[in-house]
């Protein structure tokens, strides 16, 4: 009970971080106290201070500002990108594994040449060849990152598709469709779910290096991988413009990362009591 | 949990490293640790030897004049015909006197008893065959050099040309009349050799090594050796010059150049350049076409806060076309002011129909690609960005695109791109022509833009046919005034060039043609 109590609290308390992130994605832009677009060239790299909490960029752009409005370009990203290779991960898998043959065996394929690329490479690649833009980044991650789910999801289905209730399922003349939804995924769902928040913490890195060499920030739009890089070049003389940012991805990707250990730990305290 | 707790760990040191970059940063200072030790190594092996360590910003694959090449001059490898003294004005180098026969037609006699390094002697023949095989390969030698034919006769070459080139001599000078000995100058993994004080003893990945040419015409150069180490970028060659690794670097980005303008070891000279910024405007482009908007555009942009406020004052203000220093340059240009911009715009019938921000006419919005590279100190992208939020004001949506030099140039050539931020050198040997010739003519090699004005053609075949000097300038005044008028292109300024050494070294080239910087007189003096 005490344990349990103990790993709710943490559960509770990142869950809350995690909102406070979500609530800067969504409204960053409107909590922002100057225009994150607007060049003031009279007030260009200023340290942080009063007036500008972050300070400004090169071209006297407020980095607060910057900050809080790139917040919805990464963090939308990294969530969107987790999200759609769950789904997509997890469908192959399923597919594999339930039907089997001749479709299991292309999956496989599939899987095993995507697989033979190193991924930021082929992230770096596919995004190179699609363009710059948050959205060919987004692609280029999720066209690497649904092999885990797929392989998980897939092992799995194969254990419990032999299992006596989908036989009983199937004697009382489901189809597979309903087998799939009703049984199948109810069963290895909170393990991908787990798999997708530990996940989440790594993306945003991922989504950070793209932007960070320019494959996914469309200027002027901030992002903080790219701002990291705009930064770069004034390191010497106004290392806060690196700083910060690099300080906004740190902490998202702390509180994402401890997210994950706090629902794995509770969900897994949770199956072993039961 | 032990894996939870690596996860953890790892998850924090890449966010650490990805954090201010200081990946790079450390990695990069180990190697010049490393570096040190190396040098003050092969110093102590070779005592006594005076050895310079310098730095190029790119990687240097192709010393071919032919491919455009500037390293060979730069390097003091390659020399050439004549050369453009400190004062910007030309003087004979290889050649020993030059003689105008006729309109179309000089005569240009070499020093005797040069020779290239590897000991083949300078004769009118070898010139002949060198500056045939560029012409040959090489549009901007065509273009510039208008050579129909040469004659060589002992250390007598007699260069026919087909149109009348007043800037002939100064144009021998620049690249393109690099004089090398031709048969080194073939094959995959060529080394050229030139008639320079230094020799290219090796070409290696990353690095290239150079030896004093002993045999000298001009006298015995002072180093004896050099190593021109390929350090691509900016704040790594800051470091590597603080931290003795090299010596002398040219061309770093304003911000390091900053951080050693107090420096009490390190020199900073700064001379006003050419190379410019310039802001291309596509002529096929409905819009673009479009006079008014195009003198929007140029007056929107406010040059001198982009000189002095984002650059920092490490560049200068333009007002027309070539630098206002330049005795030509300063030809009054379209003033900075956003409230005649609107005005324009207004009156040619742009208005924001759909109150997104952005004007628009016959349904189309005002709005366009700027396509720009990452390269000189990546001033471009954040000029870019400047000229973006600039448009955004007068209600102008700029969206803009990044690419390599290469890409970016095959975009430009294309057509089609809409506006392009390029960077010029716009007079390397010292004259108004160069530019002319090669941007502003109907047609011209890098007028990717598609400008086109008769009396600029007009004006430009009388600069190529004028030999008064004072006559030149009148017509390079000219002919900016007419371009402005247009509105044909937009020079945003131009960057200073600087060369950042060491104390110890001496005797470089700092002119801001930026055609020279190792000389037989540079010198390293002892620690």
């Amino acid at each position: 009970m005490d344990r349990k109590k103990k790993l709710r609290i943490r559960l509770a308390w990142y869950l809350l971080l995690t909102a406070g992130l979500l609530i800067i994605m969504l409204f960053g832009e409107q909590l922002s106290p100057h225009d994150p677009y607007e060049n003031n060239l009279l007030k260009i790299d200023q340290p942080p201070g009063a007036e500008y909490w972050f300070g400004t960029d090169q071209l006297g752009r407020c980095l607060f500002s910057r900050i809080l409005t790139g917040a919805r370009s990464s963090l939308s990203a990294t969530f969107a990108v987790v999200l759609v290779t769950a789904v997509l991960g997890t469908a192959a898998g399923v597919i594999a594994g339930y039907y089997g043959g001749p479709v299991d065996r292309l999956i496989q394929k599939l899987l095993l040449i995507i697989q033979s690329f190193p991924g930021q490479v082929m992230a770096i690649a596919v995004a190179g060849v699609l363009g710059a833009g948050v959205k060919n980044a987004a692609i280029a991650l999720v066209s690497i990152g649904w092999i885990p789910y797929a392989r998980m999801s897939r092992s799995m289905v194969l254990k419990i598709k032999e299992s006596n209730y989908i036989k009983a399922a199937r004697l009382c003349g489901c189809n597979s469709g309903y087998i799939i939804l009703r049984h199948v995924i109810p069963n290895i769902g909170s393990v991908l779910f787990v798999t997708a928040m530990l996940a989440l913490p790594g993306t945003m890195m991922e989504i950070s290096s793209l932007s960070f060499l320019g494959l996914s920030a469309k200027l002027p739009t901030p992002e903080w991988g790219y701002m990291m890089n705009e930064g770069r070049k004034v390191l010497m003389t106004a290392p806060w413009q690196t700083l910060i940012p690099g300080g906004a991805i740190l902490i998202s990707v702390i509180i994402l990362n401890r997210l994950g250990d706090s629902v794995q730990e509770y969900l897994e305290y949770r199956t072993g009591s039961i | 949990m032990k894996k939870r707790i690596l996860t953890m760990l790892l998850a924090s040191v890449l966010s650490a490293s990805l954090l201010a970059g200081c990946g790079g940063f450390k990695e990069s200072a180990a190697n010049t640790e490393k570096g040190t030790e190396e040098t003050s190594e092969s110093t102590q092996a070779d005592a006594g030897e005076k050895h310079l360590n310098m730095a190029y910003h790119s990687e240097i694959k192709n010393l071919d004049p032919a491919a455009s090449s500037w390293e060979t001059k730069r390097i003091g490898v390659g020399e050439n015909l004549f050369r453009i003294n400190d004062d910007l004005q030309l003087e004979p180098w290889l050649a020993d006197s030059y003689e105008q026969v006729d309109d179309l037609t000089w005569k240009i006699t070499l020093k005797d008893g040069i020779k290239f390094s590897n000991g083949k002697e300078l004769t009118g023949e070898a010139a002949k065959a060198c500056l045939d095989r560029t012409c040959e390969k090489n549009q901007r030698a065509v273009t510039m050099l208008n050579i129909a034919s040469i004659e060589a006769e002992g250390q007598t070459l007699t260069i026919t040309t087909n149109d009348v080139n007043a800037a002939l001599l100064n144009n021998l000078a620049d690249l393109v009349g690099t004089i090398l000995d031709v048969d080194t100058l073939e094959g995959e993994n060529a080394i050229p050799v030139g008639t320079g004080p230094f020799v290219i003893a090796s070409m290696e990945e990353g690095k290239m090594e150079l030896v004093a040419n002993k045999d000298y015409w001009d006298g015995v150069p002072k180093l004896d050796s050099v190593t021109i180490k390929y350090i691509l970028d900016g704040n790594a060659q800051a470091m590597a010059l603080d931290n003795g690794e090299i010596d002398l670097a040219f061309q770093l980005p304003t911000e390091n150049i900053i951080q050693f303008m107090d420096s009490d070891k390190i020199t900073v000279t700064s001379n006003t350049g050419s190379r410019s910024q310039i802001l291309y405007f596509d002529y096929t482009n409905e819009f673009l076409a479009d006079h008014s908007v195009r003198e929007a555009i140029s007056s929107a942009i406010d040059r001198e806060a982009f000189a002095n406020v984002i650059n920092k004052g490490n560049s200068e203000a333009a007002t027309a076309i070539f630098p206002v220093s330049f005795s030509y340059g300063k030809v009054p240009g379209v003033s900075y002011d956003v409230e005649h911009a609107k005005k324009l715009l207004a009156d040619a019938g742009y208005k924001d129909n759909d109150g997104d921000g952005v004007l628009d006419k016959n349904g189309k919005a005002l709005s366009f690609n700027l396509y720009t590279y990452g390269e000189h100190g990546t001033l471009l992208a954040t000029f870019a960005e400047a000229i973006q939020a600039s448009l955004k004001e007068i209600g102008i949506a700029i969206n803009i695109e990044t690419n390599d030099y290469d890409a970016h140039t095959n975009i430009l050539k294309a057509g089609g791109f809409d506006l392009a931020l390029n960077s010029y050198i716009m007079a390397p040997v010292a004259d108004p022509q160069y530019f002319c010739d090669i941007m502003l003519r109907t047609g011209a090699d890098y007028n990717y833009g598609k400008y086109s004005d008769e009396k600029v053609d007009e004006l430009i075949a009388q600069l190529d046919k004028e030999f008064d000097a004072v006559k030149r300038e009148e017509l390079a005044k000219e002919i900016q005034a007419v371009e402005v008028e247009d509105c044909g292109f937009f020079t945003l300024g131009h960057l200073k060039y600087q060369i950042a050494a060491n104390n110890k070294v001496s005797g470089y080239s700092t002119q801001a043609t930026e055609a020279y910087i190792l000389t037989k007189d540079t010198d390293i003096a002892a620690e």
